[in-house]
């Protein structure tokens, strides 16, 4: 059967198609020096930049420490260290640190799976999707501390930090997940359909390259809070042991060195654990490349 | 019976957009292994029925046959590549199989360069993601090959080298062309299917 039997009546109507897709006119391709992305600054060059800006910002604090000149309001960057240092070879340092940073973690990692959870049923299910609205909008909006002492109500205060942790982290993945679901573009799903790809391949390739951007800003956004938030919850909430406990020890005895320096300790742990969970997820998303 | 043997028949397909339409009543039949050209002015539903017989599109009446089962392996208008991903892996993703070892590479090397098998595919030129997009339905193991106006972003040199990959993967494989270049049809040995220009409303 190699004859194909063609009817094409003669039509009437205008055919132009609307919304039929834009063409592209690009033409040739270009030349590869033109196709490279332009070159980034060097990683050396980028590091001496911020240590620069980093060493600005210590001596605005010494000067501005030693224009007060009592060490109780403002202490200087050098009595901190020291405070550091001599905290850095006491037991209960290391042990606060483990007791904040595993839970305020395992809030933060709760709420990376049921914000991917619940934003994926909401992308799926319109009815889900109203259905959490309300409640994403309230968490966003009420104070943390309403909620500390909401909570204070009903749990011990050891666990205080997970739920506030993951109260705070929850909405933004939420959204952010949610939003990277809906740009996603449509005429790649369609593609995935006319291919018969996989419902794992598809997941894998399709949606999670796509959502990899909207996920490291939901993710460097939300440890952040869940820091500034679980720390606040520990100082209201005094669990024993806690990073917020030695601050607020320290704020009782007016000890300002001691303030800042968990104050610190607070701002490094969480610069270090967002480069560590972006690093995380940029391998998970170049591993993802390869299955 | 294997899926398929008997071709794709549409039978009195009409398609209309805004009350306008694109297709009216048109009847087509793709035998088995067949290569066919669509030609015919911008506008006049060449697009659209390709899509139709992708599924991706429902016509307004009419009916296609031929298709349950089949491995579609479609080049779109767009090249709807992932474009965080590298070249290799948009290859990968689509091959309805797993990709001989090289596969891709050497496919790729054909078409391309080797090297733009690890990069990534917003890193490349037009002409090189289109190139991508071809390589990515002869390697996808489907054996309808849909093509809506492969060639356009690619100049002559480039054009003659694809068009040689493409006739090389066509043996046993039925080729629906859209193209505005007649020639391009006649390289591949297509039979040639002309529409006519879309008539306005009286």
């Amino acid at each position: 059967m190699r004859d194909s039997t063609i009817s094409h009546k003669p039509r009437e109507d205008s055919t132009r198609r609307a919304g039929s897709p834009a063409q592209d006119d690009r033409g040739e391709p270009t030349p590869r020096r033109e196709q490279d992305p332009p070159p980034r600054r060097g990683g050396s060059r980028r590091a001496l930049t911020a240590a620069a800006a980093v060493a600005a910002w210590l001596v605005i604090w010494l000067a501005a420490a030693r224009l007060i000149g009592q060490e109780m309001l403002l202490a200087s960057p050098e009595a901190v260290a020291q405070r550091l240092a001599e905290l850095a070879v006491t037991p209960g340092f290391w042990s606060s640190l483990a007791f904040s940073v595993s839970r305020i973690l395992l809030g933060f990692c709760l709420a990376l799976a049921a914000g991917l959870l619940l934003a994926a049923a909401a992308y799926r299910l319109s009815a889900a999707a109203v259905f959490l609205r309300p409640f994403m909008s309230a968490v966003k909006a009420a104070p943390v501390a309403s909620y500390i002492i909401l909570c204070l109500l009903f749990m011990p205060s050891r666990g205080l930090s997970v739920f506030i942790a993951f109260t705070m982290a929850l909405p933004v993945i939420y959204t952010n997940v949610l939003n990277g679901l809906f740009a996603m573009d449509p005429k790649l799903l369609e593609m995935a359909d006319v291919f018969g790809i996989g419902p794992a391949r598809r997941i894998v390739s399709l949606y999670f390259s796509q959502l990899i951007p909207h996920l490291l800003s939901a993710c460097g956004l939300a440890l952040g809070l869940c820091w500034k938030a679980g720390v606040a919850a520990e100082v209201i909430g005094l669990p024993r042991g806690s990073i917020g406990e030695a601050l607020y020890q320290a704020k009782i005895f007016v000890d300002t060195k001691s303030v800042m320096a968990w104050t610190v300790v607070v701002i490094a742990i969480s610069f270090l654990l967002e480069k560590a969970l972006l690093g995380l997820i940029r391998r998970l998303a170049a591993l993802a490349e390869r299955v | 019976m294997p899926c398929g043997t008997e071709g794709i028949a549409l039978r009195n397909i009409s398609k209309s957009y805004d009350g306008r339409f694109v297709l009216r009543d048109v009847s087509l039949t793709f035998a088995e292994g067949g290569r066919y050209c669509l030609t015919g002015p911008s506008g006049c539903g060449k697009t659209t029925l390709l899509h139709i017989v992708m599924g991706i599109v429902a016509p307004d009446s009419g009916t296609v046959t031929g298709m349950d089962g089949r491995a579609i392996a479609p080049v779109f208008q767009e090249n709807r590549l992932c474009e965080n991903l590298s070249a290799g892996t948009n290859l990968r993703i689509a091959a309805r199989g797993k990709l001989k070892s090289g596969q891709a590479a050497e496919m790729l090397d054909r078409l391309l360069l080797p090297e733009t098998l690890h990069k990534p595919v917003r890193t490349l030129s037009g002409g090189m993601k289109r190139r991508v997009a071809i390589a990515r339905a002869l390697l996808s193991g489907g054996g309808l090959l849909l093509f809506d106006e492969p060639f356009r972003e690619l100049d002559e040199g480039t054009k003659a080298r694809v068009l040689d990959e493409v006739r090389r993967e066509l043996s046993g494989k039925t080729l629906i062309l859209v193209t505005h270049d007649p020639d391009e049809g006649a390289r591949l040995g297509c039979e040639p299917i002309r529409f006519p220009a879309p008539a306005h409303r009286p």
